[in-house]
């Protein structure tokens, strides 16, 4: 299984700049397709976000497709079995919350399997700064994910408590659909 | 039995009223009390909020709240989506403007133009989890029009306002972990012209 949690994750979808080498990935909104080549062109770290593949259902089967076949040692899904499943194929487990307001961020951690081998991915990872009253109940590693573009923000973060934070990369020349596109 | 609408008569002309009022209202107080527990009412009330944004609860009860909401003078908003009870649907949409409701919220782009015709204020929330997402909630809004946006979470407004700023063109609400001065008024400063929290220290200011 590859290596996945790094303390920068820089985020890759179709259409989406292709990063710099030598950090980790997150994959995710690509076809099933397109995430093979991908995974075929990297040596990096990489983390699936399951439940945005197109041609994959979000349940036991394609998690163990991922570890399995591909080799991918993290994984985030929004669906508990998933990430119970993902946990005790020896994976590393990410259930992703949404922290919108309080309200919604404690209806998303209800279903949260809370066992030791499933962490937990904020979204939008932006938000984490201002989560200093919920931090304690985030099982970690803990992860946030989503409109992060500067690294000053990437900073603020980690200084609240992120094991990794996805980077969204914006203005690079090179796109991914080249390099998924790959035969 | 369906609620009687207390007052006026449904329509587009009752809803630029409405939006009006609960525009001005803002804008003199510009924080509204987002009230997720029965126990945050009487403080909300006694507060100088302007707005109440009602974001759980029975739905289908709520006519005596929405009734000492309009008694202490103050403009009610009802989350479609949060409160029990009610389905996220048209029916659903004019029992709360039957029950009092000044305006509605929903993250469903397809009921704003019910809820508008219902003679209400139509508040499209915008939830903000990452790229993708952005962009989808972007379109949703643009195909809607509503009358209102509200920007979800509201504490991030100040990091993701150039992700809006030319696209969003109605007045911007910003609500989620607004809880201390500074981050109200970074969302303030940032473009939203009212925020709704549910902490009540910041309900009195403005």
């Amino acid at each position: 299984m590859r290596p996945c949690l790094t303390e920068v994750l820089l985020e890759v979808r179709a259409g989406s700049p292709w990063p710099p080498p030598g950090r980790g990935l997150l994959l995710h909104h690509l076809d099933l397709d397109q995430l093979i080549r991908v995974v075929g062109q990297t040596e990096d770290p990489l983390v699936v976000d399951l439940d945005s593949v197109d041609g994959l259902s979000p349940d036991r089967r394609a998690a163990a497709f991922l570890i399995g076949r591909l080799g991918i040692g993290a994984i985030v899904t929004r669906h508990a079995p998933v990430a119970a499943a993902v946990a005790a194929m020896g994976g590393l487990a990410l259930f992703r919350v949404f922290a919108f307001d309080s309200t919604g961020l404690e209806r998303s951690m209800i279903a949260h399997p809370r066992s030791p081998a499933v962490g937990t991915v904020v979204s939008p990872g932006l938000v984490l700064p201002y989560l200093a009253a919920e931090r304690a109940e985030l099982p970690g590693p803990l992860v946030g994910y989503g409109l992060i573009r500067r690294w000053e923000e990437v900073e603020a973060c980690r200084r609240a408590g992120a094991d990794s934070v996805v980077l969204w990369l914006e203005d690079q020349s090179s796109r991914v659909d080249r390099v998924a596109g790959r035969r | 039995m369906l609620p009687r609408r207390a007052r006026g008569s449904f329509g587009g002309v009752e809803t630029a009223t409405r939006l009006a009022e609960i525009v001005a209202r803002l804008r003199e107080h510009p924080v509204g009390a987002a009230i997720k527990e029965e126990a945050q009412l009487e403080p909300a009330l006694e507060s100088p909020a302007a707005v109440l944004f009602i974001l759980r609860g029975d739905g289908l009860e709520l006519g005596p709240v929405l009734r000492r909401i309009h008694a202490a003078g103050k403009l009610a908003a009802v989350h479609l989506d949060l409160v029990e009870g009610i389905g996220r649907d048209h029916v659903g949409v004019r029992w709360l403007v039957r029950a009092g409701a000044d305006a509605v919220i929903s993250s469903h782009g397809h009921l704003v133009r019910t809820i508008r015709a219902s003679g209400v204020v139509a508040i499209q929330r915008l939830l903000l989890s990452d790229g993708t997402s952005i962009a989808a909630g972007l379109a949703a809004v643009e195909r809607a029009s509503p009358d209102l946006v509200e920007v979800l979470p509201g504490a991030i407004l100040p990091h993701v306002r150039d992700l809006l700023a030319t696209r969003v063109r109605v007045p911007l609400l910003a609500g989620g972990f607004i809880r201390r001065a500074a981050d109200l008024e970074a969302a303030l400063a940032a473009g939203a012209f009212a925020v709704s929290t549910s902490s009540p220290e910041l309900w009195g200011r403005r």
